[in-house]
């Protein structure tokens, strides 16, 4: 038979499936840990928790009563895992997005200035307004920094376009020009609100430690909802890694999907953004990862790097709460020290490999 | 007979100066047309504009009888098929993954592929002699291999009409010609009509069934090789640096750097 796929693909297809099912165990495996980690309660005062908690069945198969306020730890610790793994897959996503479309290994999910336009929102908030509005779960802090996210995004898009083609490269500099300007505006305004100085730095650093569960039902399937537009534009976006022009002339509408794919990337970080503020490197690190290990195909891609990215975020944040309680480390610390050495090794390695080359 | 490519008093200008001029022309079915030019004569852009990467400010361009206007992106990449001279893209997919690429005109919302797709993926990997490279990465192939395989990129997508922008740049006398000759087969086997532009006149003359010569953006001169390729329509173009002569083997005309010093 001449028309099948190669031996190659087929193995390629079953690693797929192997890491697929790894991840989600390990997805597992780090929820439990993060339920388990922290003072007050045995692992076998959290598993009986987790059994009577099982829908119809659970009371049936567990009948002693529970650990006395388990119940209330539970009810901080669930939210915050589910946060963690919302906005880990999200950037992580949201990053393989941006590094196709531009085609640039350093793109991640805040590459255009979404980070500075948060800021911008956030720092404006605390400045101007009193710290107790909120809608929705969220503070008034978080709804301007989303705001802000998106409305810079916009703004760096209306700037770069030029002519009936948006040119990437003009937007990374109008991203970076736009970045500038903000950065300088947070800055002004912290020289004026001295006295607010360190809740303006802390509410931009990344936590979860403001998560509730309504905050989750709000997040998650917005999230999930760009994570399956993402798959389905999975294999536009192997066209985008043979260039531009040649995914012009295999048929793909590419100014269409071009904004489609910085619309959905920027949705997708400005959620994360205002859930729970900027956390580095996650969006950088974790398809690169994903990318050495099973290649650039982003029909695996795009879902091995969510499980990667919540798989990530959850274990971070386990250990941001956990390694010196009770005094809680910023998220971003742990991230940046797991990913900083990663990414200088990245730099290392690919120096002699073109962008996206697999290993194993 | 409806012409694959007919074009009908074409005007482009990237800003304000019109980069092709008047252009009129038409091209058959089968046919083997060489676009020739100096530097910056519009030859490239010309490929662009029928491809619909570029847009023309005037004129008309029918792609099998229908303007190409009309075209669904899809539905043009499966009459148009295209082979950019230098390719920027990323090296990290397998050969057989990037002629798999070929088929995404047929391919809906759904990221399956179907027997017919892998079917004639196989055939763009067998027609360009790819087959031993097929597990291989891009970023592994040499100049001449990588060539191949986004000709064979281009056959996948199964087109009438397959345009080249210089497909033997900066490729050895022994990949020239193996390029040269897939081309040859795929005008006599496939029927595929070709549109290759050529900075080497030589190659223009001996594999072309038809020569264009372009200068600053306006068709010089429509023929036969050696109607096209003569001294005096030449040096209105490239000035006097060269001397024609017949080749040895086809008698076909050929052109020869001169060697003067100015006294």
């Amino acid at each position: 038979m001449l028309h099948r796929q190669t031996d190659y693909h087929l193995r390629e297809s079953r690693k797929f499936r192997i890491g697929l099912l790894t991840l989600i165990a390990l997805l597992v495996l780090a929820f439990i840990l993060g339920l388990f980690c922290g003072v007050g309660f045995s692992l076998e005062e959290v598993g009986s928790f987790l059994i009577k908690k099982l829908p119809l069945i659970g009371d049936k198969i567990f009948r002693e009563p529970l650990a006395k306020n388990i119940d209330k730890v539970m009810a901080l610790r669930i939210p915050r895992l589910l946060l963690a793994l919302t906005v880990g897959s999200g950037l992580a996503v949201s990053g393989a997005l941006l590094q196709a479309l531009f085609r640039n290994p350093l793109a991640d999910p805040y590459f255009l200035g979404i980070s500075a336009g948060a800021s911008f929102g956030n720092t404006l908030a605390l400045v101007l307004l009193p710290a107790s509005l909120s809608l929705l779960g969220f503070g008034l802090a978080s709804l301007l920094a989303f705001g802000f996210a998106l409305l810079t995004m916009f703004l760096v898009y209306l700037l770069a376009r030029t002519g009936y083609r948006l040119d990437l490269t003009n937007l990374i500099l109008a991203g970076i020009a736009v970045s500038a300007i903000l950065t300088a505006a947070v800055s002004v305004m912290m020289m004026v609100a001295r006295q607010r100085l360190e809740q303006i730095v802390l509410a931009t650093m990344g936590s979860f430690s403001s998560a509730t569960i309504e905050k989750v039902a709000l997040v998650f399937p917005a999230v999930a909802l760009g994570l399956a537009t993402a798959i389905i534009l999975s294999r536009d976006l192997n066209l985008f890694l043979l260039g531009e022009k040649e995914a012009s002339s295999l048929g793909l509408e590419t100014e269409s999907r071009k904004k489609l794919i910085l619309g959905l990337s920027s949705f997708i970080t400005s959620v994360c953004v205002a859930a729970s503020g900027l956390i580095w490197f996650v969006g950088l690190i974790v398809p690169h990862f994903i990318r050495l290990i099973f290649g650039p195909d982003h029909r695996r891609l795009i879902p091995l790097s969510a499980l990667g990215g919540a798989f990530l975020l959850m274990l971070a944040d386990t250990l941001a709460r956990t390694l010196f309680e009770p005094h809680e480390l910023p998220l971003g610390i742990l991230t940046a020290s797991l990913g900083g050495p990663f990414f200088l090794y990245l730099l290392r390695y690919k120096r002699n490999y073109p962008f996206g080359v697999r290993g194993g | 007979m409806v012409k694959p490519v007919l074009i009908e008093n074409l005007f482009f200008a990237y800003q304000k100066d019109y980069i092709l001029k008047n252009i009129s022309l038409s091209i058959e079915e089968n046919d083997f047309v060489a676009l020739i030019g100096p530097n910056g004569s519009g030859k490239t852009t010309l490929l662009s504009l029928l491809w619909a990467w570029l847009r023309p400010q005037e004129g008309l361009l029918l792609i099998e009888g229908q303007n190409i206007k009309s075209f669904k992106p899809k539905r043009l990449a499966q009459q148009i098929a295209q082979v950019s001279q230098d390719f920027r893209g990323d090296l990290a997919f397998t050969v057989w993954e990037t002629v798999l690429l070929g088929r995404s005109p047929y391919q809906g919302l759904s990221n399956s592929l179907t027997d017919l797709d892998l079917l004639k993926a196989q055939e763009a990997i067998s027609l360009t002699g790819i087959q031993h490279l097929k597990d291989r990465f891009l970023f592994t192939l040499s100049g001449g291999e990588l060539k191949r395989v986004l000709i064979a990129l281009a056959l996948a997508q199964d087109t009438k009409i397959l345009l080249l922008d210089e497909p033997t740049a900066h490729l050895d006398l022994h990949y020239e010609y193996e390029i040269l000759l897939l081309l040859k087969k795929l005008q006599r086997e496939r029927h595929i009509a070709l549109i290759v532009t050529f900075h080497d006149l030589n190659l223009a003359s001996l594999y072309a069934d038809r020569v264009i010569l372009l200068d600053k953006g306006q068709i010089v001169a429509v023929g036969k090789p050696e109607e096209v390729i003569r001294q005096d329509i030449l040096e209105m173009v490239y000035g006097n640096g060269f001397t024609l002569l017949a080749h040895p083997l086809n008698g076909k005309p050929c052109v020869l750097p001169v060697f003067t010093l100015p006294s």
